[in-house]
């Protein structure tokens, strides 16, 4: 499948990368200089014409494209950057659009510090936090293209991330026994469920537009991630047990 | 009532300042580009900085009009209608606004048949044309405004198309017809009525097999009956 990847130099690109890149023909892209074997373009994820053209060819686009902080960039990127990938696919004929993004952008703060058992089924509940809702923003614009058009889409859903076998978070070192955001997941099984995305025919998806929450096996009940593991075919390999157990002496 | 109306040199937004201007204390903005020299208009470009935050300072209410405001290419309506929005609701918050209230359109529920009985508790279904996107974009703003920050925020869906005139103009402009007077008094009285958490109301004018419901509308702010002979007095 030639995939093109949009935001390929952000936190999960590499692990994409690597696991995609030996079975697919990839094209990376990013708005940074990257080094790597693949096909590279640069490519601003907010410039419309830049994304179409870049998709040209393609038979999927994954966007891992992501920006926080600044107010005007996180609309351009976060919320026109689905924009533009929709339209990207609609010029082209693609039809298998990969999204991703923070759990947050569906369960925001008045679901997370309110109940447990969270489905990425519910409806979207971001808040005002510019991340979260921007980038709920961008999911919305994709929801209603696939609605009304030829297109799949399948929202991946993530939140921390970890080395599988330091346990070493990306704010640090390893986290031995201090708990854990139960929406925690290992780099290579976040990569594997991007894949299962990619490569799941689309006969088996219910919908042209699904939601899936990308964590780990954990025992909080904090949220639901059978969803990916039943519709996918996602297995977590890492369940990163050193983090949420402790010592007892 | 001191009221901040933002794309005032749009169709929209001169439709809501006549509807306000008699009854409340008025600020009329726009983005610069809109702005001519001596209309009584602010210019402003609703970023994140001083001049919004001034801007909506000791404002009781501010109206943004959606649909039939400015034209412009997709990115242009989706970063006005959503980054714009965001800002301007971000800047009532902090100055402490009660009340947002955003101007959309019930053709966000054009897909469903005419022989059903559409009122707010019935699913958007927003097409990909630029303009509804945008809006669709712009309610989904301000709702979540409304729900977790405090302030109060009211879509207006506004009936199709809008046309000049008293009441009975509508009557030549189909089954979801708005008379221009209509959404004047619908605005207003929205306005009068405060805010009230997060608030959805189908408005357009009562013709003949009028096409969407109004009994929400009715109750919250007394359009089309109370308005109307509000107006009418």
């Amino acid at each position: 499948m030639k995939i093109l990847i949009l935001g390929g130099n952000g936190m999960l690109g590499p692990s994409v990368i690597d696991n995609l890149g030996s079975r697919h023909e990839l094209r990376v892209t990013d708005i940074n200089e990257l080094d790597t074997e693949h096909d590279y373009r640069q490519v601003d994820v907010a410039n419309l014409d830049q994304v179409v053209s870049a998709a040209e060819g393609m038979d999927a686009i994954i966007n891992l494209s992501v920006l926080r902080p600044d107010r005007k960039i996180a609309f351009d990127v976060n919320t026109r950057g689905n924009y533009n990938m929709a339209i990207a696919a609609r010029t082209h004929g693609i039809r298998r659009l990969i999204n991703t993004g923070p759990h947050f952008q569906l369960a925001g703060p008045n679901y997370e510090e309110f109940n447990f058992e969270l489905s990425p089924d519910m409806p979207p509940q971001p808040g005002t936090r510019l991340y979260a809702i921007t980038k709920a923003l961008g999911q919305e614009i994709l929801k209603v293209f696939a609605e009304r058009e030829d297109i799949y889409v399948q929202t991946l859903l993530f939140y921390n991330f970890y080395e599988a076998e330091s346990l070493a978070h990306p704010s640090g070192g390893p986290r031995i026994g201090t708990d854990l955001t139960p929406f925690s997941v290992s780099w290579t099984d976040a990569a594997q469920a991007i894949r299962c995305a990619v490569e799941i025919p689309f006969g088996q998806l219910p919908t042209r537009c699904e939601t899936y929450n990308i964590f780990t096996d954990l025992p909080h009940q904090k949220f639901d991630n059978r969803k990916a593991r039943t519709q996918l075919g996602w297995q977590p390999r890492h369940f990163l047990e050193g983090v949420w157990t402790k010592p007892i002496t | 009532m001191k009221v901040l109306v933002t794309s005032a040199n749009s169709r929209l937004g001169k439709i809501a300042a006549a509807g306000l201007t008699s009854a409340h204390d008025v600020t009329l903005t726009d983005l610069p580009q809109f702005v001519e020299a001596n209309d009584g208009v602010v210019a402003n470009d609703l970023n994140h900085d001083d001049a919004t935050d001034g801007l909506v300072s000791g404002m009781d209410a501010i109206v943004f009009p959606g649909i039939e405001a400015h034209a412009g290419d997709a990115s242009w309506l989706l970063d006005h209608h959503t980054r714009r929005s965001y800002n301007v609701l971000r800047a009532c918050v902090d100055a402490g606004v009660p009340h947002a209230i955003y101007l959309s359109t019930l053709l966000v529920l054009d897909d469903y048949e005419e022989r059903l009985t559409v009122t707010e508790r019935w699913r958007p279904l927003p097409s990909t044309d630029d303009e509804m996107l945008a809006v669709h974009l712009g309610e989904y703003v301000f709702r979540e405004y409304a729900r977790e920050e405090p302030i109060s925020t009211t879509i207006l869906r506004l009936g199709f198309p809008i046309v000049d005139g008293d009441r009975d103009s509508a009557n030549a402009g189909g089954t979801a017809a708005l008379a221009t007077d209509d959404a004047g008094l619908a605005i207003n009285a929205t306005v009068e009525a405060e805010g009230s958490g997060y608030r959805v109301l189908h408005i357009q004018s009562p013709v003949p097999n009028a096409r969407y419901l109004l009994g929400d509308a009715e109750a919250a702010i007394g359009f089309p009956v109370a308005a109307g002979e509000g107006a009418a007095r």
